[in-house]
């Protein structure tokens, strides 16, 4: 009796039901669509260490749809709200509660049924979508993706316990609830927000504690990719988490009651109507405005950096490791020797080798220049290493590097700005007889040795050390390979040399003296991928419920706001007017929690540009405004659909004509 | 001879209002004409059903004649549209209704100046206005109060002030002391008195109550959509207009709920 009753009255209030409808729907979308990612045997074969990807990705959707679950309710508790007068009539006329909550559960189970068959097709697309994302930041070819039974039952399942959490929800209001209130609404009031004044210096508090963070952030970050020390900070998050919070807190109990004082603002049109409802739904859902615009920074800023990862990831590949494949080959640090010649054979058939550049490591045994540096005092100092000016003229040249001329000097190049820390300008270096005089300090240079930093001579200089690193750059003829196959291969005849050596067992040693370019792309591929995909689905879940509740909020308290209109209208009020008040009160409404972290886009690109710059990465720097662009672009076109939608629903509603 | 001498307000020309369609048709109003003169306080009675909240209806614009003509202040309203009609309502016309139909989100004063807002006049002058009202109808000391914060009484005196704040050609009111008990109902009467004699405005009021409809000068009986009878006070007392009220009630066959 209840499905056929409730399936008359899901019918008869498909307007209601709409954005519930397709908040479900789209959650369940992304939930099968990330369960079927999760369970796909693309992630296990492409994706090295696919298993904890796949845990990941799990704990990630747990924690979500824990999120999703306590967002349902409030959305389910918004439709039972909506509609408590009816539920009121109800009890009055006899039916129990029980009854009433068995009407509302068939409603929402036909709803979530229909919503679960809606958004397990939609999903199915999203699947193939977000395979596609996948593979192509994999590199591979994109070919339709079989759908997995467990990506099913697991979004069932994950779809009926998030229905279940919702309903006891539900339950325990109408549980609750007593008659009057049912029939008379919660008699609404104004409340008046004590000390307005007091809540705007919160406001901007806040928002200076907000900007303190990110310059701190900022700084940090700056001092760190300069080689210094910066402390943890967590604290920064923390204290920028609390500011979004008390900013929104304190907006919505501030600004709505100080602008009502203005006599100037109040006298014109409907303006005091729409501020008091403003006032009204601002200052009681405070809270819920400042969790929102978390979410909703978390989904920007999330969205953003996974962005940019990946954008600065090819830059940064070259920026690591310049050459295609580089031979590390120092005489005291080696795990065990893979048979050079063996392992040319397998570069040349899995790569080709266009290039061969051979270059050398000298060390006096001294440590002359270490001893300027501040770790030197702390015992983690090796010796000095020394670089012919002809060997690093060599390995500059392929690179596009002009040649440097030392004559009676050396150049100091670092591998990171710590290099360039002590004052090296008035140090004179004396050795076999000769005076080297300060050339400059590099830091720019592309990095070819895992060395604090090397000094360059003039090749006369290195006649009387130790050579005790011989090693190769390799420039290959293909562009792309099979970089893993290569380690893989490579691991192995340095594993079968280290058998025949050590006696061992056999097991790939941890360290290769080999650095294969495509093999860090191909690896760094994988963490990305999961990164923007877990990004991705991570922001549009917190962007949908954010903007799922202000539209449920909204049209929650269409029914007060329906007789509100109503006595406009009589008053006067002709159709376009208060169309334009009820744009202002819900556009206004909508736009608190968003603001913010659509602003936030433009700090995030200025801060990530900067990085990038500071990491020598240009190309990158400029692609971080760009992404900034259309992350704020894709974001805002969403929320424009979500909010339109609400509007047209509350301006049929309430708007008479 | 005196009445015709008079400017009329309101003229209602042969109204005639249908609900519904095809087979199933009914007549709401059937033909009704008469006229409300400046400064004239009348009232409207009638049985449930007869057609009273129809007729106020449409001479408020909310909602439309199938046939027939209202003029207010010689303004044709059946032909206007629909913005017209919204600032004719909003400058010519005031509304008091049974439940105050004061905004809950707004205090006291904003709900009586909002119909200046509307109006886009000078927030200083809305003020004067807003204290002249106030302090006519008894409401100075509520302004800054929530309507959730004054009795049923108080309430509908913020409305009446909301309804004068404009000086409208003509105040309607919907039983505007329905909600109320029958010493604040009472009062309300005498407001609306005192509006009409020392504020100089037209009132038309919807009631079912004799008692309440001996206030007026006027009285027009409503049955199945006619003007079935008509009494004017003239210098009678107010006590001779109820008793009068009474009896055309019970000459209409009792239908009419008088208390």
């Amino acid at each position: 009796m209840y499905l056929n009753l409730a399936v008359r009255n899901v019918k008869r209030q498909v307007g209601n039901y709409l954005i519930y409808f397709m908040t479900v729907s789209l959650t369940v979308a992304l939930l099968f669509a990330i369960n079927n990612v999760i369970y796909s045997r693309e992630l296990a074969v492409f994706v090295d260490r696919g298993e904890g990807a796949r845990t990941a990705l799990k704990i990630l959707v747990a924690a979500i749809s824990f999120v999703v679950a306590f967002v349902l309710s409030y959305a389910t508790s918004f439709l039972l709200k909506r509609r408590k007068r009816e539920f009121g009539t109800y009890l009055t006329l006899g039916m129990d509660r029980r009854d009433i909550l068995s009407l509302f559960l068939a409603e929402t189970f036909v709803i979530c049924g229909i919503a679960l068959g809606a958004g397990l097709t939609a999903g199915g697309f999203l699947f193939q979508g977000l395979m596609a994302v996948m593979m192509k930041l994999l590199e591979m070819d994109f070919s339709m993706s079989p759908y997995s039974l467990e990506g099913l039952l697991r979004t069932v399942a994950l779809t009926v316990g998030i229905f279940l959490v919702a309903s006891l929800a539900s339950g325990i209001y109408l549980k609750r609830v007593s008659i009057y209130d049912l029939i008379h609404g919660d008699r609404k009031v104004e409340k008046r927000v004590k000390r307005p004044g007091l809540w705007f210096v919160v406001t901007a508090a806040a928002l200076g504690g907000m900007a303190a963070c990110g310059i701190l952030f900022w700084k940090s970050v700056d001092i760190s990719l300069r080689g210094g020390t910066v402390d943890s900070m967590e604290y920064l998050l923390a204290g920028f988490i609390l500011c979004v919070m008390l900013f929104h807190m304190g907006a919505a109990k501030s600004i709505v009651f100080l602008l009502l004082r203005s006599p100037r603002v109040c006298g014109r049109g409907a303006n005091t109507f729409v501020l008091r409802q403003l006032s009204g739904s601002l200052s009681v859902n405070s809270v819920m405005f400042g969790c929102l615009a978390l979410l909703m920074s978390l989904a920007v800023v999330g969205t953003n950096f996974s962005f940019i990862q990946k954008a600065a990831q090819e830059e940064a590949l070259y920026v690591e490791w310049p050459y295609d494949i580089m031979y590390y080959s120092n005489k005291y640090h080696r795990e065990g020797a893979v048979p050079l010649e063996e392992a040319e054979r397998s570069i040349a058939e899995y790569a080709g080798i266009r290039r061969k550049v051979l270059w050398r490591i000298f060390e006096t045994g001294e440590q002359e220049f270490y001893s300027r540096t501040w770790w030197y005092e702390e015992r983690m100092a090796p010796n000095d290493s020394f670089m012919t000016a002809s060997d690093f003229n060599a390995l500059m040249a392929p690179l596009g590097v002009e040649p440097v001329a030392l004559e009676g000097q050396f150049m100091i190049v670092g591998s990171d700005a710590k290099a360039a820390e002590p004052d090296w300008s008035g140090m004179v270096w004396e050795h076999g007889g000769k005076r080297y005089t300060f050339h400059s300090c590099r830091t720019d240079y592309p990095k070819i040795s895992y060395l604090y930093f090397y000094i360059v001579v003039p090749d006369e200089a290195v006649a009387d050390m130790e050579c005790v690193e011989e090693s190769r750059a390799y420039l290959t003829e293909k562009q792309r390979f099979d970089g893993i196959a290569l380690h893989r291969e490579l691991a192995r005849l340095l594993s079968a040399g280290a058998d025949e050596d050590w006696g061992g067992d056999g097991e790939e040693p941890q360290r290769l003296e080999f650095e294969i370019r495509e093999y860090h792309r191909q690896e760094e591929n994988n963490v990305s991928a999961i990164l923007v995909v877990g990004a991705l689905f991570a922001s549009a879940v917190f962007l949908l419920l954010a903007m799922a509740i202000l539209a449920l909020k909204t049209l929650s308290g269409l029914g007060e706001d329906k007789g509100r209109y109503e006595i406009l209208f009589r008053l006067g009020m002709g159709q376009r007017e208060q169309a334009r008040a009820l744009f202002g009160q819900t556009f206004f409404f909508f736009i608190a929690p968003f603001a913010l972290p659509m602003a936030l886009s433009v700090p995030m690109a200025a801060f990530g540009a900067h990085v990038m710059r500071m990491e020598g990465m240009e190309a990158s720097a400029e692609a971080v405004w760009l992404i900034a662009g259309i992350v704020a672009g894709v974001t805002a076109l969403l929320y424009l659909l979500y909010y339109t939608a609400s509007y047209l629903i509350a301006r049929r509603t309430v708007v008479r004509d | 001879m005196e009445r015709n001498d008079k400017e009329k307000i309101l003229e209602i020309e042969n109204v005639t209002k249908y609900y519904g369609s095809g087979t199933v048709v009914t007549k709401a109003l059937d033909g009704i004409s008469f006229d409300v003169e400046k400064g004239e306080f009348t009232a409207i009675m009638g049985a449930s059903g007869s057609g009273k909240s129809t007729l106020l209806n449409v001479i408020s614009t909310i909602d439309r004649v199938s046939s027939g003509e209202i003029r207010v202040e010689g303004r044709q309203l059946t032909g206007m549209g629909e913005n017209d009609l919204s600032v004719f309502r909003r400058d010519r016309l005031g509304f008091i209704f049974q439940e105050y139909n004061l905004l809950d989100t707004l205090t006291i004063g904003e709900n009586i100046v909002l119909p200046l807002n509307l109006k886009k006049l000078p927030p200083e002058k809305s003020a004067q206005e807003l204290q002249r009202v106030a302090e006519a109808l008894g409401v100075a000391e509520q302004l800054d109060k929530f309507p959730y914060e004054l009795s049923g009484g108080q309430r509908q005196r913020a409305a009446c002030a909301r309804a004068i704040v404009t000086t409208p050609a003509l105040i309607l009111g919907d039983e505007p002391t329905g909600a109320l008990d029958s010493a604040n109902a009472k009062n309300l009467m005498k407001t609306f008195q005192m509006m009409n004699r020392s504020l100089g405005s037209t009132i038309l009021m919807v009631t079912h109550d004799a008692l309440m409809g001996s206030y007026a000068d006027r009285v027009l009986f409503l049955k199945d959509g006619k003007i079935w009878s008509e009494i004017h006070r003239g210098d009678r007392s107010r006590q001779d207009m109820y008793r009068e009220i009474w009896a055309v009630s019970a000459a209409l066959g009792g239908e009419t709920d008088v208390s």
